[in-house]
């Protein structure tokens, strides 16, 4: 699988916020949130196109096997 | 149940009128003839210096209020003042500034003229308030838009002798109405006519037709302030043991890597703004707040 692995520069007010809404249970940590919403902001704003990707695959453990 | 009526007069042209609205009363703007616009200013009755706030009102409720509508305070304070309890002619407006003397003067050459601006000064100067205090008003009766160049306009309304707002009364506050000078313009179709002003006890119907609102923190008292006293000298001179405290001041940048596979590496090309991002991270950064606004921000 080609990884390829994305730098954010974040400050403090918004890792916090990343945290809480980690700690609500969306996602096991903050790369995790941050892939989640990925996936949940293509599958409402990309056409369908040549993805099969489901609003809700990040939310199913395994599904992205590259 | 009918509403007791503890005040009702009529508000004559070129004047206005600074009324202790009690938490629970209901403030009457109405018309006689029909199509005369009113500003309306209020303060706390127990601390001046929270008043009525046309930007959050406007944030949140639109340029044109009605009823269902909250008039807010503005920052620190942001608390909701008043209630917009009934709205019969459904035009009222946020976006104008109220009109001045020097609008009179510089497009119609007045040395004189009727205007809200000192209408407002003159009505709360009998509460000591200076012709500083006046703040941006709620425009009640006045029709208004913005045209395809992003101009706000205003235009002739239609309201009818009758129409009336009424404005709930969630703290005890200082109500000045006015009757809008603007006797040249469209806003009150050209002329200047008297309104009828009430102030009614609400009933337990009109107070449980308010709908419950959160309180925040952040809706700061004067017991928040750093600084509670208010100046009294109009020279400005700086405090010399002054040390600045911000809150979460220093801001400081960390970084989080994000490993992203094929598949979402893919969905991210395809989002990513590039045209307002030279860096991926930033892009991303886009793409997840954009997302969590989507996912808890309502609209
Ligand atoms: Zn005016």
């Amino acid at each position: 699988m080609a990884t390829r692995i994305v730098q954010m520069a974040l400050n403090q007010q918004q890792l916090e916020l990343i945290d809480r809404t980690v700690a609500s249970g969306v996602a096991a940590d903050r790369a995790a949130l941050v892939r989640h919403a990925l996936r949940r902001y293509a599958a409402r704003h990309l056409p369908p196109q040549d993805t099969n990707v489901r609003p809700d695959a990040s939310a199913r453990p395994n599904v992205a096997v590259g | 149940m009918a509403r007791e009526v503890l005040h009702d007069f009529v508000l004559e042209p070129g004047t206005g009128k600074a009324l202790e609205v009690r938490k629970g009363q209901i403030i009457r703007l109405e018309q006689i003839e029909g199509g005369q616009c009113l500003d309306f200013n209020c303060f706390n009755l127990h601390d001046y210096k929270e008043y009525f706030h046309t930007g959050r009102t406007r944030t949140l409720h639109g340029l044109h209020p009605t009823a269902g509508d909250f008039l807010w305070s503005a920052p620190p304070r942001e608390r909701a003042m008043m209630f917009i309890a009934a709205d019969t002619a459904n035009a009222n407006d946020v976006m104008f500034p109220r009109c001045s003397a020097n609008l009179y003067e510089s497009l119609y050459g007045f040395c004189t003229h009727t205007n809200c601006q000192d209408i407002q000064a003159e009505a709360q100067r009998e509460y000591g308030l200076t012709p500083d205090d006046v703040h941006d008003s709620f425009n009640l009766f006045m029709c208004t838009g913005v045209d395809d160049k992003a101009r706000p306009y205003i235009t002739r309304q239609a309201s009818k002798a009758g129409d009336y707002v009424d404005l709930l009364a969630l703290m005890d506050v200082l109500a000045v109405p006015n009757i809008c000078g603007a006797d040249i313009m469209r806003t009150s179709n050209f002329s200047l006519k008297p309104a009828r002003i009430s102030i009614l006890q609400a009933t337990e119907e009109d107070l449980a037709a308010v709908p419950a609102l959160p309180s925040w923190r952040t809706q700061r008292t004067v017991a928040d302030f750093r600084q509670k006293q208010i100046r009294v000298e109009r020279e400005l001179s700086r405090d010399t043991s002054y040390v600045a405290d911000f809150a979460n001041a220093p801001i400081q940048t960390s970084l989080l890597d994000v490993p992203l596979d094929e598949e979402e590496q893919a969905l991210f090309d395809r989002l990513k703004r590039s045209e307002l991002y030279d860096g991926d991270g930033a892009a991303l950064r886009d793409i997840l707040f954009s997302w969590w606004e989507e996912e808890h921000l309502a609209r």
